[in-house]
């Protein structure tokens, strides 16, 4: 994937070839909804936000000029409608605070490997992460948000700053500062 | 010690955003682009914008003329002459003349085509009224009230308060 081709794209779908934007959601898609997902913290909002974020980057894209890439400027549009999304009737901080939601905690469902171990060592484990997975909830906004984009491991530094209008210093600054709380937190809770 | 979280608290925050896209995201969004744009050519000729604007403008110079015409007709002078002012007497001042009351029932078939009778008001000058004489009010006599007071208060004795020396010891 390269940024020429989206440029071709884009002049193709303002053209109106419809295939040529859904060449451009098949590519951005997953940057698209994680960039959702670390905002809204579920799935479905996910789903729904970067559905939402491609239809109003369609009927915008004569807006672009291509100052930044593509990708930027969809994940910008992105970030501002899941922003929009969690304010609406804290939708956002229910998801986080309950245990269980119908569709489940979307953060709760996804678990990485254990280690190999006795019981006691797979449950300290687990209690661990659930620990730190609390602990980074509990994290102001600002961190919180920063430092789920930067770990995602899909944007750099650059990108997020122009997502979240901060600058590159300040997404730094935040990343270190947002480890710096979790494990502040952990080890008040006893995790040594 | 604590650098052994920072790998475990990186690959949590990893799995927090890990999950994929609904499969069906990029055919939802070309869907839902296509019914836009179907509504757009079942859109009425005259919701169109180059259609609608100037229609619009139209019906808007027409009120502000309708508006300024009759701001304009109401500022005239008045040329209706101007009369003394009468005194309009109410129903049953001894100027009005009494008319018997008439019923429906009373009126004849002729006299219901037009409709229910009002009362004229006639304008007629009242005649000035009469001078009243003045009232005269006689003095009312008032006991005198003997108040007593409420409570005797007794002289409250304090005696003097005696206060100990307090020996201070210098300081060593």
């Amino acid at each position: 994937m390269n940024a020429g081709d989206d440029v071709e794209l884009v002049a193709r779908a303002r053209e109106g070839d419809q295939a040529a934007f859904e060449q451009l959601v098949l590519r951005h898609q997953a940057a698209v909804h994680r960039a959702a997902l670390s905002a809204v913290g579920s799935p479905a909002d996910a789903d729904d936000v970067a559905q939402e974020a491609f239809l109003l980057a369609y009927r915008r894209l004569k807006s672009f000029r291509g100052e930044a890439t593509f990708k930027t400027w969809m994940l910008t549009i992105t970030w501002n409608q899941a922003i929009n999304h969690r304010r609406k009737a804290g939708r956002w901080w229910r998801r986080f605070v309950s245990v269980e939601t119908e569709e489940g905690t979307p953060f709760e469902s996804l678990r990485f490997a254990s280690p190999s171990g006795t019981p006691e060592d797979l449950a300290a484990h687990d209690e661990l992460r659930d620990a730190i997975r609390q602990a980074i909830r509990e994290l102001p906004p600002a961190l919180r948000d920063t430092f789920l984009l930067a770990q995602s491991g899909e944007y750099t530094y650059d990108e997020i700053a122009a997502m979240v209008k901060a600058k590159t210093g300040t997404i730094k600054w935040r990343v270190s500062e947002a480890r710096r709380l979790v494990k502040e937190r952990l080890v008040a809770r006893g995790h040594k | 010690m604590l650098d052994r979280f920072d790998e475990l608290v990186d690959d949590v925050a990893k799995s927090m955003t890990a999950a994929p896209p609904d499969a069906s995201l990029a055919h939802r969004v070309s869907t839902r682009i296509a019914e836009a744009a179907g509504d757009d050519g079942r859109r009425p000729v005259w919701t169109r914008p180059w259609v609608l604007v100037p229609v619009a403008s139209v019906c808007v110079l027409i009120v502000a003329v309708v508006v300024t015409r009759e701001g304009s007709v109401r500022l005239k002078p008045d040329a209706t002459p101007v009369t003394p002012p009468s005194i309009i007497a109410p129903v049953g001042s001894p100027g009005l003349v009494e008319r018997p009351f008439q019923g429906r029932g009373d009126r004849g078939p002729e006299n219901l085509a037009r409709g229910p009778e009002r009362p004229a008001l006639r304008s007629q000058a009242v005649a000035p009224l009469p001078p009243l004489a003045t009232p005269t009010i006689e003095p009312i006599d008032v006991d005198r009230l003997d108040v007593q007071p409420l409570v005797e208060m007794d002289e409250i004795q304090i005696g003097p308060i005696a206060l100990d020396r307090i020996e201070i010891a210098a300081m060593p």
